[in-house]
């Protein structure tokens, strides 16, 4: 993961630190600290850095959601759970289908597996 | 060395990305591109199967505009994904991502399966649907991993160009999800031809319109989040300078006028593309952000 200092050095492209500072109004010794720093700086500063490269202050603080123990157990669960319930499926289509239909749907699904288990 | 964190929230608290991120972690197909649908499935014990619904699900026929709208489906009873055989391979594959949203979406299995037409409203429905195109796109781009890559590249429509293959994207799922993530401010217009008569199918007399737009966070904030045309482009316009683009590489910047509601103008430099389908304009900050007219 990116650190504050890199996410904030990428904004900047080709362009030199003495360019951006000097539009900044700042020196450019504080851009540079700024880029080598791990983490985010409070309040104003991060602000102003947001503003100038027309990004969400949420790019410079986005930590990623990353794997969880949580969601590890939820898929284990959905994985082994045995589902008996209404005969019906949900689907990817341009159009909204009736329950009827879908029901069909899961009826027919139900053979086809059945026809393809038994060649 | 795997890292984990520990969470105490239920299921149904648990987020999308969340979600998404372990599975692509505890089937190994983080960072291996494209990503590949079949160990997802196979980790969730889910089987695959391809049919015609056309020729296998008569019924369909007696319903206008299908079997050839509907794309896939999931039984969760059956724990299997099936999907139309006559989709692209691209297609299919978003089709498979989509049917795996639904399975692993705690609030998705008590609606879809549990409720009925009676007790789940259309909004509820078409949300739902979002969601799972949401958890699809989260698998082909592998959450945030597209976007960062891209953020090595120069802010062009050719970091999608270069990019999009090796994700197993089509270009135009590509650019939306580069404009929608990136965190400068950047917008593409899509162009999408206007119904035509078949008979004539001249390629001279193509139409376009306007079919979205899509805007960067940061773009929407200081510049729009979406623009429209009366009238239809035709032969003349700058768009037509990749009408007949053989290949999307064929690249024609152009400038772009937009109006402002305070009768200033918007200049934008514009790189131009087409999938063969439809046209794409990229659009980044404003050459000059305002200019007011004589």
């Amino acid at each position: 993961m990116e650190n504050f200092g890199e996410r904030l050095r990428r904004l900047r492209g080709n362009r030199s630190q003495r360019q951006i500072a000097s539009e900044m109004h700042i020196p450019q010794t504080t851009l540079s600290t700024l880029e080598n720093q791990t983490n985010a700086p409070r309040g104003k500063v991060l602000e102003r850095l947001a503003s100038f490269y027309g990004v969400p202050l949420s790019y410079f603080l986005e930590a990623g959601s990353g794997p969880t123990e949580r969601a590890r157990e939820w898929l284990r669960s959905v994985r082994d759970a045995d589902w008996k319930g209404r005969e019906t499926v949900a689907t990817h289509a341009d159009r909204g289908l009736d329950e009827d239909v879908k029901e069909a749907i899961a009826k027919r699904i139900k053979q086809k597996l059945a026809e393809t288990s038994h060649k | 060395m795997q890292k984990l964190r520990i969470s105490n929230r239920p299921p149904e608290d648990l987020s999308g990305e969340e979600i998404v991120e372990t599975l692509l972690e505890e089937t190994g197909t983080r960072d291996r591109l494209p990503t590949d649908e079949t160990k997802l499935l196979e980790f969730l014990n889910l089987k695959q199967l391809s049919f015609d619904f056309a020729q296998e699900m008569d019924f369909l026929q007696e319903l206008p505009d299908l079997p050839n709208k509907l794309r896939a489906a999931l039984s969760l009873n059956d724990k299997v994904v099936v999907t139309h055989s006559n989709l692209s391979p691209k297609r299919c594959r978003f089709s498979v991502f989509h049917e795996i949203g639904h399975f692993i979406l705690p609030e998705h299995r008590e609606k879809l399966f549990l409720d009925t037409d009676e007790t789940l409203g259309w909004w509820t429905k078409l949300r739902l649907e979002q969601e799972a195109n949401e958890i699809a796109a989260d698998f082909i781009f592998q959450g945030n991993r597209f976007t960062d890559e891209s953020l090595a590249f120069p802010l062009s429509c050719k970091t999608v160009h270069q990019l999009a293959p090796k994700y197993g994207a089509s270009y135009e799922s590509g650019i939306r999800r580069y404009v929608e993530r990136h965190v400068l401010p950047c917008a593409v217009i899509v162009y999408d031809k206007l119904p035509g008569d078949p008979e004539e199918s001249d390629i001279e007399d193509a139409q376009y319109k306007i079919q979205y737009t899509v805007v960067s966070p940061s773009f929407s904030k200081h510049y729009f989040a979406a623009v429209e045309s009366k009238e239809p482009f035709s032969r003349g316009s700058d768009i037509f300078r990749v009408h007949a683009a053989r290949n999307v590489s064929s690249i024609a910047e152009t400038q772009l006028v937009v109006e402002r509601a305070d009768k200033a103008n918007w200049y934008f430099e514009t790189e131009l593309f087409t999938n063969g389908y439809k046209i794409f304009q990229f659009i980044t900050r404003p050459v000059r952000a305002r200019d007011k007219q004589a």
